[in-house]
């Protein structure tokens, strides 16, 4: 077994190509796809938005001033623009979403246009939530009193409250925003903001990423040294060690201690550079991590081995390590999270090694609130280990 | 079955080397049947230590289906194996198939290894974890040395043919089967091999080579076998069956410089010539070589376009087709 454990080194070390593919190539992708997806889908978003005021009430103005400030969002405004100057902007792509101010943000339904136009290019369709999320969100906080108005007018309209209350909570209304800035006002505090693991996650939406890209090339890089199974049968040295005793188990065995090995190397050094780079804290939960890294490289190695000793050619193998890798890695939500999603794919995606080495990833990374659902993604690991290595052996022997 | 041991001066010959020289492996009576279709069909061979024994067949004729059978690879409808001194089934124990050293047609070698580590690899692989020593002492036997520390990519194709041999010397073992060792090499890599395998017989290892190469089993082969459809229907000694079948018969090859047409097609047939290669090279036997001379004023009467006529020996390939009523092509 170590015999073969020698072989598969002193080809990988000299083998330059290889060896970039299996440590070099990872944690470069890692921090294209970080840089990529912590911005997308993390804290870092930031929609560019073009807006035109078109009514320039004292209202719309405090509206622009305050979605200026708000970090979530790009604003470049266009005074005196028209609406016509935002659709250009939408179309040509100059901005993801155009807001246009076309009424008095206290205007009822019925009583003239609604006070904001979103005009959306519906290629970025996903942006026009999260914009008026945005927006909405700006007026809670900054603009309650406009809020607290646009109810009253309505309770107003229903004959509930007289013309002088209305008055008296209009002005009380703006002396509370002039002096606490909206901070008294209940709208202003209806959200607040917690992470629901004890140990924070350092590094967010980048321990996603780091635990999905170590998934693929996990699998990359198996199936590339599993595929010397394949080369070997072509080569003859199967038949060369089938006159040994357990020869060709020998050979499986020390191939698959090299590459749990190896993945074991590949997963350190993506997680090396997220710590580095990303401030993803692994030192935390480290016996946890450890634990992860090596079952998901087991489990890596063991269906590689199992998916080349059915290959009759190279070419098979090299199909099946391209095409099948991205294919599981694109359902197992290496490339997009699960919870992106549709339902019923996430559910497929369960059948994949990807998500439950995503979740293994993830769950060492947050051990104390998770202790079930990373038990289950070791267990679930270790049995596809197991059951590819049998399936392997069996495989083996009978052609030998 | 066309056989040199069942004449008289062979078989007497045979029967004495038999009791005086140790089978290292035997395969009697060969039965086996794969897919329903009979491969062998009562094949039978003995492997004397320190000789080499070469096997020529057509395609399909059940070489290795043969060797396979020896190594205990495949299961015999009928038909006894044995390895060893003690003849032990190598179905019945590694101890038996650790005797038999394995070169694949293929080059089946660790290639990003040097030659060092590729036998160190093979070593450890087989159970039989080599001394430094034995590793030095193989490096010699198969005039490695030089290129011992070279990653074997980088080796021409007759080196990577030596290592081919070297890996399967790594368990020491007393039977080498070689499956057509000198495949695509050129002459001067051959001739290197041949030397090696002349080395290792002189060191009492028994040598069964298949091959297509007829010149290769003249310069190399103790013995050699002919199988066809699953039996050895010729065996023994190579200038013992070619004399005891020829006698002083030669062999004539008339060489053409354009293809035969009909009259000229005839006069060949009628000298008793037969063509060998794309119609352009005519071979067959002449009682003695003074009837040469016949068969050209023949060929000169129907202006065939000759470009050389040759005299010679007898060779295997005409002894092959004699004898099986084929060629090896």
């Amino acid at each position: 077994m170590t015999a073969i454990v020698r072989v598969m080194f002193l080809s990988l070390i000299r083998d330059r190509a290889a060896l970039s593919m299996a440590f070099a190539l990872p944690p470069l992708v890692f921090i294209v796809f970080a840089t990529i997806f912590a911005s997308a889908t993390g804290s870092e978003l930031r929609l560019h938005v073009g807006l035109v005021d078109i009514v320039r009430t004292g209202a719309t103005q405090r509206l622009v001033a305050a979605l200026a400030a708000e970090p979530g969002i790009r604003l470049t405004a266009l005074p005196g623009g028209t609406l016509d100057d935002l659709r250009g902007m939408v179309r040509n792509g100059v901005v993801d979403v155009g807001i246009a101010v076309q009424s008095d943000l206290e205007t009822r339904p019925g009583g003239g246009p609604t006070p904001i136009l979103v005009v959306e290019d519906v290629a970025r369709a996903l942006a026009v939530p999260i914009v008026i999320g945005h927006i909405q969100k700006t007026i809670n906080e900054h603009l309650p009193d406009i809020a607290l108005r646009r109810i009253l007018t309505d309770v107003e309209a229903a004959g509930a409250i007289t013309k002088e209350e209305r008055e008296f909570l209009d002005q009380a209304f703006q002396a509370q925003s002039q002096e606490r800035e909206g901070s008294g006002f209940a709208f202003a505090a209806l959200f607040s903001r917690e992470a629901a693991t004890r140990i924070g996650v350092a590094g967010g939406p980048v321990a996603y990423y780091a635990g999905a890209i170590a998934a693929v090339f996990l699998l990359f890089t198996a199936m590339q040294g599993a595929a010397t199974l394949v080369a070997e049968r072509e080569s003859g040295i199967f038949e060369r060690l089938t006159l040994a005793p357990g020869g060709l188990s020998k050979v499986v065995a020390g191939k698959f201690v090299f590459l749990v090995a190896q993945g074991v190397i590949q997963v350190a050094i993506i997680f090396g550079f997220a710590w580095l780079l990303y401030g993803v804290d692994v030192g935390r939960v480290l016996p946890a991590w450890l634990v992860s890294c090596t079952l998901a490289s087991a489990m890596a190695a063991g269906m590689s081995l199992a998916l080349c000793s059915l290959c009759s050619t190279s070419h098979q193998a090299q199909l099946l390590s391209s095409f099948g890798v991205l294919l599981l890695s694109a359902v197992g939500g290496s490339m997009v999270p699960r919870f992106l999603m549709p339902e019923w794919l996430q559910q497929i995606s369960w059948f994949t090694p990807n998500a439950w080495a995503i979740e293994a990833f993830q769950d060492a990374l947050r051990p104390v609130s998770s202790e079930t659902g990373l038990i289950a993604a070791w267990g679930v690991l270790s049995a596809v280990t197991l059951v590819s290595l049998f399936f392997t052996f069996l495989i083996v022997r009978m052609r030998q | 079955m066309t056989s040199v041991r069942n004449s008289s001066a062979v078989d007497a010959r045979s029967a004495q080397e038999d009791q005086t020289t140790l089978h290292v492996a035997e395969i009697e009576d060969a039965v086996l049947t794969l897919g329903g279709r009979t491969v062998l069909d009562g094949a039978t061979i003995n492997l004397r230590r320190g000789e080499i024994y070469v096997l020529l067949g057509p395609n399909g004729s059940g070489k290795t289906s043969l060797v396979r059978a020896l190594c205990g690879q495949l299961p015999l409808a009928y038909g006894r194996v044995g390895i060893g001194e003690a003849l032990v089934d190598p179905r019945q124990g590694s101890r038996a198939r650790r005797l038999i050293g394995h070169v694949p047609q293929r080059v089946a070698l660790f290639s990003r290894l040097t030659v060092r580590e590729n036998l160190e690899v093979f070593s450890q692989l087989i159970n039989r974890e080599a001394t430094r020593g034995r590793i030095e002492h193989l490096l010699d036997v198969t005039r490695l040395r030089s290129v011992a520390d070279s990653m074997v990519a980088t080796l021409s194709g007759g080196l990577q043919r030596r290592v081919n041999i070297a890996a399967a010397l790594v368990s020491d073992p007393q039977l080498l089967l070689l499956d057509e060792p000198t495949v695509g090499i050129d002459l001067e890599a051959r001739s290197a091999i041949h030397h090696v395998l002349g080395d290792l017989r002189d060191t009492g290892v028994a040598i069964l080579m298949v091959t297509h190469d007829f010149d290769q089993a003249e310069r190399l082969a103790d013995r050699i076998g002919f199988l066809s459809e699953g039996r050895i229907v010729l065996e023994g000694r190579p200038d013992d069956a070619l004399r005891s079948t020829f006698g002083t018969m030669k062999q004539i090859e008339a060489v053409l410089t354009d293809r035969a047409d009909g009259r000229v097609d005839a006069a060949l047939r009628a000298a008793g010539l037969e063509p060998v290669d794309g119609r352009l090279l005519w071979r067959g036997l002449i009682p003695d070589a003074q009837d040469a001379s016949g068969v050209l004023m023949l060929l000169q009467s129907v202006e065939a376009p000759l470009r050389e006529i040759r005299i010679r020996e007898p060779g295997l390939d005409i002894l092959f087709r004699h004898v099986t009523g084929r060629s090896l092509s």
